[in-house]
């Protein structure tokens, strides 16, 4: 068995490289899936973010821990899920309608993939239709809207009316983020919760779904 | 006191005679064509034959006199021969955008309409960018070299040719000899060092740009190499008829820098200072950098790599806080900016909340000087344009202190 040590620190320090071999050595010596996820990647994960939120590390730290996050993953997912262990939850994401700005929208997916939860990532200039049977057809816990435009921020509050319209909307938790959202915006378009980083949308996720 | 002179006082702390604008002096603080026709209706200026869009990219509006009058707008750009997309600014033709607006482009701007997708810009066949319907930008949808991760024995960085010089040397002396006011060039690296590189797979580049220095430092010689030849040409083409040099990079997002004090110090700041350097030691220019975003902890690093002046001062971003900037850095850094969030009252706000917060900022920025006016980046299309005009007038009545008078 190899030091899981390693594991987390590979986590930790954004390696995939150390993340992979790892994570195939472990497995090839017996290691349980679900340990060398909850006992040494999530608490890399969760420091990682600590730092990120404390200003210790940036944006290119994070993406390479998500990453090194993403690669062990990849491989311990097909025998979690046989070993009935479900991601956390499953979020729908996506840049609204009008926008095709990707750089926030994609940090957060990446964060939420690293924080356990199933991604579908619809992309950018999504529109209200495209969000709803994304909704029907992946039946997601939540959905998550982003744009950078001030002139698409009103694309959020017709993308949540549709929801509505469809009579869906009871049935998802909707969250919102981007520059230029504040959370009196998104109590005034009805979202149920807004956050002003990637690592804050990780927690809100966990939050609403009391994971 | 004119414009020029009002500009070239401010940059250097001298007193001048009102706060001094800058309203389309950059392709950072200019006006998207909608804004502007809603401002000339507003205004009541006669319609001109149509709106002139000259950068197709951002969709920003040739600024008329009579509206650069209006706003006292102290500042021009010398920009490229071509602007947006590699479409030179010549051969204008009217074109209607989804929207219903009409206005002149550049001739050889001739995106498709592709239904679900908006207006489609090829160039050889492939897609290079893309407005989305209802939206009132371009988007570019091409890969830069941060990107493509090129192989570095193979890839070149672009160099200014002999017809852009020879266009620098013409629109610069016009400049200088038609207008009274500061002429302003940008004339950064080929590719923006840090941020704009990355265009088209930007995470993939800070993954490059944090896990791979060495290649990085291979990338950033190939373009600061070439980064050097522009200025040499660009220096011998327009001497001293340009007053200011913008560089563009974004390091901020909204909360923080995006990266650490130490990456920016190990590989953005010598390459940076390479072509700064040159142009303190060789030039009379002062520099000038846009930048976007939360930048108190990179600011000691920006002025030591070569910055004088700072814009657009976010104040809405952390730790931008108008006065917060002033104090800690108003000594060593011009600011040209900071009128009001961009993000919030300016878009979203009524007139008085504009004025407001407008004179609120002009009271912290303007004492001992340093400063120039300018929006927060650039007007957006959807910027009332009661607001606009209680943005600029908020600076236009705003009180100096008295000019000292002529030794007698």
């Amino acid at each position: 068995m190899p030091d899981l040590k390693l594991l987390h620190d590979a986590v930790l320090n954004g390696d995939a490289k150390v993340a992979r071999t790892v994570t195939e050595e472990a497995l090839a010596a017996g290691a349980e899936p679900v340990r060398l996820v909850q006992d040494y990647m999530m608490p890399a994960m969760a420091e990682v973010g600590r730092r990120f939120e404390s200003g210790e590390c940036f944006v290119p730290e994070l993406l390479l821990s998500a990453r090194a996050m993403k690669t062990a993953l990849a491989i311990l997912r097909p025998l979690l899920v046989t070993t009935g262990v479900p991601p956390v939850g499953r979020v729908i994401i996506g840049t609204v309608q009008g926008d095709l700005h990707d750089i926030g929208k994609n940090l957060v997916a990446s964060v939420l993939e690293g924080g356990g939860f199933e991604v579908i990532d619809l992309g950018t200039d999504v529109s209200p239709e495209a969000f709803l049977a994304g909704v029907r057809e992946k039946k997601p816990h939540i959905v998550a809207l982003s744009a950078l435009l001030t002139t698409t921020m009103p694309a959020m509050r017709t993308t949540i009316e549709a929801l509505e319209e469809a009579g869906v909307r009871r049935e998802i938790k909707v969250l919102v983020g981007g520059a230029p959202i504040t959370q009196r915006f998104s109590d005034e378009i009805g979202a149920d919760g807004y956050s002003d980083s990637a690592t804050g949308a990780v927690r809100l996720a966990h939050d609403l779904l009391g994971v | 006191m004119n414009s020029r002179e009002r500009i070239i006082a401010a940059i250097n702390r001298q007193p001048v005679d009102r706060v001094p604008i800058d309203f389309g002096g950059t392709r950072q603080s200019g006006i998207s064509v909608w804004a502007y026709v809603e401002l000339r209706k507003r205004l009541g200026f006669r319609e001109t034959a149509l709106p002139r869009v000259f950068d197709v990219y951002q969709m920003l509006a040739d600024i008329e006199q009579d509206v650069a009058e209006r706003f006292g707008a102290d500042c021009v750009a010398l920009n490229r021969p071509a602007v947006a997309f590699g479409l030179r600014n010549e051969h204008w033709k009217p074109f209607t955008f989804p929207s219903g607006l009409c206005a002149e482009v550049p001739g050889a701007f001739s995106p498709e309409f592709v239904a679900g997708r908006g207006l489609v810009l090829k160039r050889g066949g492939t897609a290079i960018a893309q407005m989305p319907e209802r939206s009132f930008y371009f988007d570019r949808l091409e890969k830069y070299p941060g990107a493509l991760h090129p192989d570095l024995a193979q890839w070149h960085a672009p160099r200014l040719d002999a017809v852009s010089l020879e266009h620098f040397h013409r629109e610069a002396d016009a400049l200088f000899r038609n207008t009274d006011k500061a002429v302003i060039a940008a004339m950064g690296p080929p590719y923006e060092l840090f941020n704009g590189i990355g265009q088209g797979g930007f995470e993939d580049w800070l993954m490059t740009f944090a896990s791979e220095p060495d290649y990085v430092d291979a990338l950033y010689a190939e373009l600061t190499d070439a980064w050097l030849e522009n200025l040499r040409g660009f220096h011998a083409a327009v001497g001293d008829r340009v007053q200011i040099i913008q560089i563009c990079d974004d390091f901020g997002t909204q909360h923080a820098p995006f990266l650490s004090v130490k990456m920016f110090r190990e590989r953005l700041l010598p390459a940076y200072r390479r072509g700064l350097d040159w142009i303190h030691a060789n030039t009379s220019w002062k520099v000038l950098l846009h930048s976007d975003g939360a930048l108190v902890p990179l600011l000691p690093s920006i002025i030591e790599m070569g910055v004088d002046i700072l814009n657009p001062v976010q104040t809405s971003a952390a730790g931008m806080e108008a006065a917060r900037l002033k104090r800690e850095f108003g000594d060593r850094l011009i600011f040209w900016g900071g009128s009001c969030d961009a993000q919030g009252t300016f878009a979203h706000g009524t007139p008085a909340e504009v004025a407001a917060e407008t004179e609120h900022n002009l009271r912290v920025f303007m004492p001992g000087s340093g400063f120039v006016f300018a929006p927060i980046h650039n007007i957006q299309a959807n910027v009332p344009p009661d607001n606009v005009i209680a943005l600029f007038d908020a600076a236009l009545r705003f009180e100096t202190q008295p000019l000292p008078a002529c030794p007698t």
